[in-house]
């Protein structure tokens, strides 16, 4: 196959917004993704069985991955451990386990199952080596990015306010959502904490916009939107760069191999489509937005003569460096009405603690939200089956005094380097293809738990300050992996001997090779979503691209 | 944030042992396992001696007397009340074909059942046999079981519909949404 000027390898956040930014440019592009197409109709919220329906999941929506050992854990950190009343620990044991790497593979990635949380970063975390002597700085400035926030904003239907802490050139297309009763009173029983909370900035349309209709808070969020209200990827950048005449969309098609030239360019890749043919395509440039997991995976299989030790690996830095989801979770019931299961996943945001200097005696900030429905507790099956305990007529009793009470308190902080914390190809697990899996390694050094600590602290202050009984579950990294933010794998920086790639997404060795995904973040921030700052990194590198092809370089 | 990773009927606890994605047996890892099939084999001598033990190596569908008793535990679990019971619902067939769908649940239920109807004695006593499971390491398989028949049972019988009366929720989350958020739970239907 031959015929394209680009092949973008993932249709999630940064590979859709990067392919409609190369398309609406003029140049014509592939867009391939090892998983299904999702349409409205494959999410289950209408049915009155929907809490028992995975979504969203279709045959070859999950790659596979291993994980390695992790540390052991300590009794002096038991408070940090997951559990829930009724069933117990959640891990059991001595040593901290790998649960999750939670992501979908599809036409939309896993923007099919966020929450929608558009946030910009805190330009402060974007310098913490020079500022704070962790991790390391962006390779350019928030005023850089800022642009291009503005344009993902803009094709997403982000519904905002302003905040000063993130300076922006342009308002918010949309207002924000009024925020739900439940988040009413949390922002009025914690203001005697000093907390301050906002609208969260949502992908989630507050008026119909584009096309598509407003939002009727049905708090289904990470199930998939059947009213294609929410801004996934596969209802704002995927239909507009087909619209271009440029664009074309390959699902099912899983990406195999780079072929690397001795000339340091991509001369070819191969993919397999779903009837397991293996095709080959030709191509001057290549985008690689596969997640901070699957990407350095890609990239170290395609080892090959002129790529000893996988593509853009000449440093050994491919993998490393990965950066998790580092969160804590306190959930309770309240005495009172709320009707937690209805809304936004998290309508309001508290930034109190964003900055990498604000938690004590810990480099590395972090966010709080309300985060009941993000934790499911929206539907009779997991009040059932996670808060109301016992059983017959008084857990029956139990559950009509107790449905739509639930409230859960979430942080996500700041991850930072750790070396025993890296992605590999893994020796013992395969794909269905017979291709290692990539294996995942993490570790918490102090610092991080402190982090972990903190924010555990904080949420279960906040949820007695609302007036809720004892937690009946908490849930945090401590004791587990279970990250759905990953990045850091292929860090972008201006020096190729500590970073992949150069400050436009290019690989510092292979000229016609570009990355467009969160593995190239240098640092996390503490604790903002990453979807949006993908795609207005997707969007510049887009432009970086095509600068080049007008230069003739690919 | 979607960083919950059991699913809202999962089981939010034993990674290893209780994951329902998978078979309990092949779901752990492998001391995990092993330890598990020890378990069995122990917890089979205990109750039935070498016949529930070889039952449980060769397990053919659940019998007759096995579906009795997983019809007392169902029952137990979810009684009819001022709304239908799990029976009423059919709940217990759906559970019995979940559990007859693989070998490993097929043995885990052969072996929990046994446990319970031990514990439940010549006078049925579901609540105490319940309330003995409880009192079991969380690895042991009876009380491995008994969390999965919880879960299994309260999973389906409240995705039915018609389970809902009492509780503050009258349909599924789409079409209509839930355009009163930002009010106090039914204070729209009060107002109007």
């Amino acid at each position: 196959m031959t015929g394209h000027d680009v092949v973008v390898v993932g249709a999630g956040a940064g590979g859709a917004a990067c392919a409609w930014g190369l398309a609406s440019a003029g140049l014509s592009v592939l867009l391939l993704d090892a998983g299904p197409e999702f349409s409205p109709t494959d999410y289950p919220s209408h049915r009155p069985d929907w809490e028992r329906i995975e979504s969203p999941d279709k045959p070859g929506s999950r790659g596979i991955h291993a994980f390695a050992p992790m540390q052991k854990l300590s009794p002096a950190h038991d408070h940090l451990r997951s559990w829930n009343h009724i069933s117990g620990l959640m891990v059991e044991g001595d040593a901290r386990r790998g649960v999750a790497y939670q992501h979908v593979r599809g036409i939309g990635g896993s923007t099919l199952h966020f929450d929608a949380e558009s946030h910009r970063l805190l330009p402060a975390a974007m310098t913490m080596r020079s500022q704070f002597g962790v991790g390391a700085d962006w390779p350019f400035p928030y005023a850089e990015l800022e642009p291009y926030y503005i344009t993902a904003e803009t094709l997403s239907g982000v519904a905002g306010a302003a905040d000063p802490a993130r300076p922006r050139s342009a308002p918010y297309p949309l207002e924000p959502h009024a925020p739900g009763y439940a988040s009413r009173l949390l922002t009025e029983r914690t203001r005697h904490l000093g907390r301050t909370w906002r609208p969260n900035p949502l992908a989630i349309l507050s008026r119909a916009y584009d096309g598509r209709p407003g939002c009727n808070y049905c708090a289904q969020c990470n199930r998939g939107c059947p009213r294609r209200d929410k801004g996934s990827v596969d209802v704002t950048y995927v239909p507009k760069a087909i619209a271009t005449g440029r664009c074309r969309v390959l699902s099912g098609a899983e990406v195999t191999g780079l072929s690397a030239g001795p000339d340091n360019r991509i001369r070819a890749l191969t993919y397999r489509d779903s009837a397991g043919q293996t095709h080959e395509v030709k191509t001057r440039c290549v985008v690689v937005a596969a997640g901070a997991i699957e990407t350095p995976r890609l990239l170290l299989l395609s080892a090959g003569p002129h790529a000893a030790g996988g593509v853009a690996n000449e440093q050994g830095l491919v993998g490393r460096n990965l950066l998790e989801t580092l969160h804590w979770t306190t959930c309770a019931l309240h005495p009172e009405s709320l009707g937690t299961h209805r809304g936004l996943p998290s309508d309001i945001i508290c930034w109190d603690f964003n900055a990498p200097d604000a938690i004590p005696g810990v480099v590395g900030g972090c966010r709080f939200a309300p985060v009941t429905a993000s934790m499911l507790l929206t539907g009779p099956v997991s009040y059932a089956t996670r808060v109301v305990e016992g059983w017959g007529r008084s857990h029956r009793e139990k559950m009509q005094a107790s449905f739509g009470n639930a409230i859960a308190i979430g942080a996500i902080g700041e991850s930072l380097p750790d070396p025993g914390t890296y992605v590999d190809l893994a020796p013992d697990l395969t794909d269905p293809h017979g291709l290692p899996a990539a294996r995942i390694h993490s570790h918490l050094d102090d610092m991080a738990i402190g982090r972990i600590e903190f924010m555990a602290a904080e949420c279960r202050r906040m949820v007695a300050a609302m007036g809720a009984g004892a937690p009946f579950e908490e849930f945090g990294a401590y004791d587990m992996f279970s990250s759905t933010h990953v990045f850091g794998t292929a860090r972008m920086g201006t020096d190729p001997a500590t970073s992949v790639v150069n400050a436009h997404g290019r690989a510092h060795h292979c000229k016609n090779l570009f990355i467009s995904d969160a593995s190239v973040f240098p640092s996390s921030g503490g604790g903002e979503a990453p979807s949006l700052t993908i795609q207005a990194l997707a969007l510049r590198t887009a432009r970086a691209i095509r600068d080049a092809a007008a230069r003739r370089e690919i | 944030m979607a960083l919950w990773p059991w699913g809202s009927g999962g089981l939010p606890g034993r990674v290893d042992l209780l994951d329902t994605q998978n078979d309990p047996l092949t779901a752990a890892p492998v001391t995990g396992r092993r330890r598990f099939l020890g378990l069995l084999a122990g917890g089979a001598a205990v109750l039935g001696g070498a016949g529930l033990f070889w039952r449980l190596l060769l397990p053919s569908p659940l019998d007759a007397k096995e579906l009795t008793l997983l019809r007392r535990a169902v029952d137990h679990l979810v009684p009819r009340g001022h709304a239908p019971g799990a029976l009423d619902l059919g709940i217990d067939r759906g559970v019995a074909e979940a559990l007859n769908a693989t070998r490993q649940f097929r043995r885990l239920a052969r072996l929990g059942l046994a446990w319970l109807d031990d514990a439940a004695g010549e006078r049925s006593d579901w609540e105490h046999a319940f309330l003995s499971c409880l009192a079991q390491p969380t690895d042991v398989p009876p009380r491995i079981f008994f969390q999965w028949l919880r879960n299994e049972t309260f999973g389906r019988y409240y995705a039915d519909p018609r389970s809902w009366a009492g509780l503050s929720i009258t349909h599924p989350p789409q079409p209509m949404g839930y355009p009163d958020y930002r009010s106090a739970p039914g204070a729209m239907a009060a107002r109007s």
